[in-house]
């Protein structure tokens, strides 16, 4: 009932800390005077009893909590929280004895027998507290507020923590000698002083050094713990006739002093190793992400064990097997299927696997799925299957098609078989379709990836999965054809595996094309498109540095090669940064003294680029690794409240290159030198030939509005080389 | 309605503010018009949604709100599958864009801050 009571991690620490203390002070009592200790307090409480208790009830709780890593165990294997928890305990002592010590003094100098007759009324040593503690709140008050946050980003933590006791060793040293009232006040300082502006101040700063997980508890425990504790026991020494409280006071700030010296020395080591604790462990096996509960979950089968068969980690795999042999056949269907497009489609134990299963499997689904698998791995015999070649069971039918066509079979069923692919391509049956492309992809000639490429227009997935099942043997030639096809493909997954295809064949001509296409695509899809621009390799990072400085390039494509060259070559990126950024930031100014020179559309316009631009060199500011949350900073720059906004140029400036933020810093804070601004023909000359299709439509339309000469012509010119939108709008203006 | 008003109209509104302008036109091409007389209804309680109504011209009485140009409405059902909660109608002869739940979706998932701005509009 009473470890019920206490098994929560907190009781356990409080029992423990307790248990320490009790025998502490017992020892103390029983070493000072036995006699004491044996005949008035032991009949009193139960001393053994007490013990016996403590020390039963917090082992069995640290039994039960040891496996699971309580705050305890947490504590004692963290040195840098033992230490700062010994820092708290002498912080409090030292507390207590000053206090002691300063009362001691004041009470001999302003002992009533040395005050003048007469004075005795006045109070002095009330009124001369009242105005120390004045002197020392005012300290308090400038200290804190103007100058321990500046001490602390000049010098660091290590710089306040020997404060305390070296003043105090410094005070004590003294006070050995004479009891004079300077040494007093000192004490009386930093007992109301630096204990509270600088030691709490530190202390919350140190709390980043402990366990993050026990933070909180460990927090709480010292706070509330060593407060009592120190004073009880500096209570109980100081009442100890034999010891002198100047000397204790002296010790006291010798150990304080070595302490901090440790807490400094373990500090940084204490925050790496936390922040270490709380990182994203890359490393981590994926099997260790996900929890054989998971696995039960029927809605969770399906994602987990895609994302387990492509973990690339044998052990996960391994560990997948056992755990799936447990599951229904629709997961073990499900399980090959992902295997199928894994490093692992071809292990040994997993071949093993699907043999076996198919020796034992009764369910229809997870037979076919068996059949087509060991199929595409040529190991079922061409027999045993020929039958199958007219079923009406689609994967039975391409398992046979793809087992005559890869083993040893005779020229008559080969040919049947190929005729058989035919028939499934020729199909209006989208299912036969995607049959006859996924047979087609296991022979990567050239042929067939023409054929698939051919089908991309109708199964736009199949044919994409195709066609990069096929494209590591592919050589560049077909790279034109594949890039011009990303733009008339609507499916997501079929974008995808076109731009993981075009990776594979990696043609640097291409990479143009895939940047133009990027422009209407996904967030996810352009993702790919960054994989698809990165797998150029370092070789091509002169060209994607010409292409993220072309702005005839509309920004969103410009920002995926920014993100690729962050991926491939970010120092490079870092290095050029700066030249990347100069006629950025120029075109910025350009639209904003534009946009203040203007009215109307034509101003709403020059706005939304001006920041579009400021967006784009966040985002390349982020990638180079220059700020963080750009999304953040980009909605805050926009933002009316100029609260908002100052603080989002204060986390530009703290982090950027000082000589890139001294570029910025005009653009940010809007304050532009006047500059003439263009002629109005002369600016939509320009928004004309801009990358960004805004700008086109509101420069013809104000060609239009002012009537300037051959625009009808040059819109129709326009037409020729512009998208679906730009002529939808162009066929409104001519109209 | 010609593209650019439309486009321009969709940039006043907070849900495309921020947007980049040559994304907010792509937007306005999924954008369809609709004129209403003065006292026709637009929908009714417990009616179907799906789609939802920037106002270019006129006023709307909603849910016992008076909106005008640019405002927008008719995009909580959207999300929640549920019928219309309450009465849309033209006080004035009025011209609406009209957008629909998978146009909305296509551009959320083209420009996520379009839901942010949803968001921010709805829970204030």
């Amino acid at each position: 009932m009473v470890i019920n009571h206490i098994k929560n991690d907190f009781d356990v620490i409080f029992m423990q800390l307790f248990y320490k203390l009790f025998k502490l002070i017992w020892t103390a009592i029983a070493v000072h005077d036995r006699q004491i200790a044996e005949r008035r307090v032991a009949p009193v409480i139960d001393v053994r009893g007490i013990f016996g208790f403590i020390k039963r009830t917090t082992a069995l709780v640290h039994m039960e909590e040891e496996s699971q890593s309580s705050p305890l165990r947490t504590i004692v294997e963290s040195r840098f929280t033992l230490i700062l928890m010994l820092s708290n305990l002498l912080i409090y002592l030292l507390m207590a004895t000053t206090e002691y010590n300063y009362y001691n003094t004041f009470d001999r100098l302003f002992d009533p027998g040395t005050v003048p007759i007469g004075d005795e009324g006045d109070a002095t040593l009330t009124q001369f507290l009242g105005k120390a503690l004045t002197g020392v709140s005012i300290t308090n008050l400038v200290f804190g507020l103007f100058f321990y946050s500046r001490l602390l980003r000049r010098f660091g933590i290590g710089f306040l923590l020997p404060i305390t006791p070296l003043i105090l060793i410094f005070a004590y040293s003294f006070w050995q000698r004479e009891d004079a009232l300077w040494i007093a006040l000192i004490g009386y300082f930093v007992v109301e002083g630096t204990t509270y502006v600088i030691d709490d101040a530190n202390f919350t700063h140190l709390l980043n050094g402990v366990p993050s997980r026990h933070k909180p508890k460990i927090r709480v425990a010292i706070e509330s713990f060593f407060e009592p504790i120190g004073t009880l026991i500096a209570a109980l020494l100081l009442s100890r006739h034999w010891i002198n409280p100047k000397i204790l006071g002296l010790l006291l700030s010798l150990a304080l002093l070595m302490v901090a010296i440790a807490l400094r020395r373990h500090y940084l080591k204490a925050i790496w190793a936390n922040l270490a604790e709380n990182a994203v462990h890359f490393k981590r096996r994926v099997g260790e992400w996900f929890q054989v509960q998971d696995l039960k979950e029927a809605k969770n089968i399906p994602f987990a064990l895609e994302c387990l068969a492509h973990a690339e980690d044998r052990p996960t795999l391994l560990w997948l097997m056992r755990e799936v042999e447990f599951l229904p056949a629709e997961a073990k269907a499900q399980f090959i299927r992902s295997l199928e497009s894994s490093p692992f489609s071809s292990d040994p134990l997993v071949i093993e696997l699907a043999l076996k299963w198919l020796m034992q499997a009764e369910t229809p689904l997870l037979i076919e799925t068996l059949y087509l698998f060991l199929a595409k791995k040529g190991l079922l015999h061409p027999d045993k299957l020929s039958d199958e070649l007219n079923s009406d069971n689609l994967k039975l039918k391409g398992a046979a098609i793809l087992t005559l066509l890869t083993t040893e079979a005779s020229w008559s069923h080969k040919a049947l078989a190929t005729e058989k692919i035919g028939e499934l391509l020729e199909s209006h049956d989208l299912k036969q379709i995607e049959m006859g492309l996924e047979i087609l992809a296991h022979d990567p000639s050239l042929q067939n990836f023409d054929i698939a490429l051919s089908y991309l227009t109708r199964a736009e997935a199949a044919a994409a999965k195709a066609l990069y099942k096929m494209a590591t043997k592919m050589r560049p030639q077909r790279a034109p054809r594949l890039a011009s096809h990303l733009l008339s493909i609507h499916e997501t997954e079929a974008r995808e595996y076109l731009l993981k295809t075009l990776a594979l064949i990696a043609d640097p001509k291409q990479a143009e094309t895939i940047l133009r296409a990027t422009v209407h695509f996904r967030q996810s899809e352009r993702r790919f498109a960054e994989d698809a621009i990165a797998a150029l390799g370092l070789k091509n990072v002169p060209l994607l540095f010409s292409l993220l400085k072309n702005t005839d390039l509309p920004d969103r494509a410009r920002l995926t090669v920014g993100k690729a060259l962050g991926k491939i070559a970010l120092f490079q990126l870092r290095d050029q940064l700066e030249t990347v950024l100069k006629p950025e930031i120029e075109r910025a100014i350009f639209y904003l003294q534009h946009t203040q020179a203007t009215s109307g559309l034509l101003s709403d316009t020059l706005k939304a680029d001006y920041e579009s631009v400021l967006d784009f060199i966040i985002q390349l500011l982020a990638v180079a690794g220059e700020i963080e949350d750009p999304e953040l900073l980009s909605r805050s720059l926009k933002s009316p409240f100029p609260k908002v906004k100052s603080h989002a140029i204060e986390a530009i400036e703290r982090s950027t290159d000082p000589k890139i933020f001294r570029e910025l810093q005009p653009l940010l804070e809007e304050t532009l030198p006047p500059k003439p601004p263009l002629e109005l023909p002369e600016l939509l000359a320009r928004l004309k030939h801009s990358s960004s299709l805004a700008d086109k439509i509101v420069a013809y339309t104000y060609m239009k509005k002012l009537n300037l000469p051959a625009w009808q012509n040059e819109l129709k010119e326009a037409m020729t080389k512009s998208n679906e939108l730009f002529k939808h709008f162009a066929y409104e203006l001519l109209e | 309605m010609k593209l650019i008003e439309k486009a321009f109209l969709l940039k006043r509104t907070p849900l495309f503010a921020g947007l980049d302008l040559d994304l907010v036109f792509a937007a306005a091409d999924k954008l369809g018009t609709a004129d209403y007389k003065a006292g026709q209804t637009i929908f009714e309680i417990g009616d179907e949604a799906s789609r939802m109504y920037f106002i270019a011209d006129g006023q709307i009485k909603a849910s016992d709100n008076l909106l005008e140009s640019p405002s927008f409405f008719g995009d909580e059902a959207l999300f929640n599958e549920r019928p219309r909660a309450y009465r849309a109608e033209a006080l004035t002869h009025s011209t609406l864009l009209t957008l629909s739940k998978t146009n909305l979706m296509t551009i959320i998932s083209e420009a996520p801050s379009v839901a942010i701005g949803l968001l921010q509009v709805r829970m204030p």
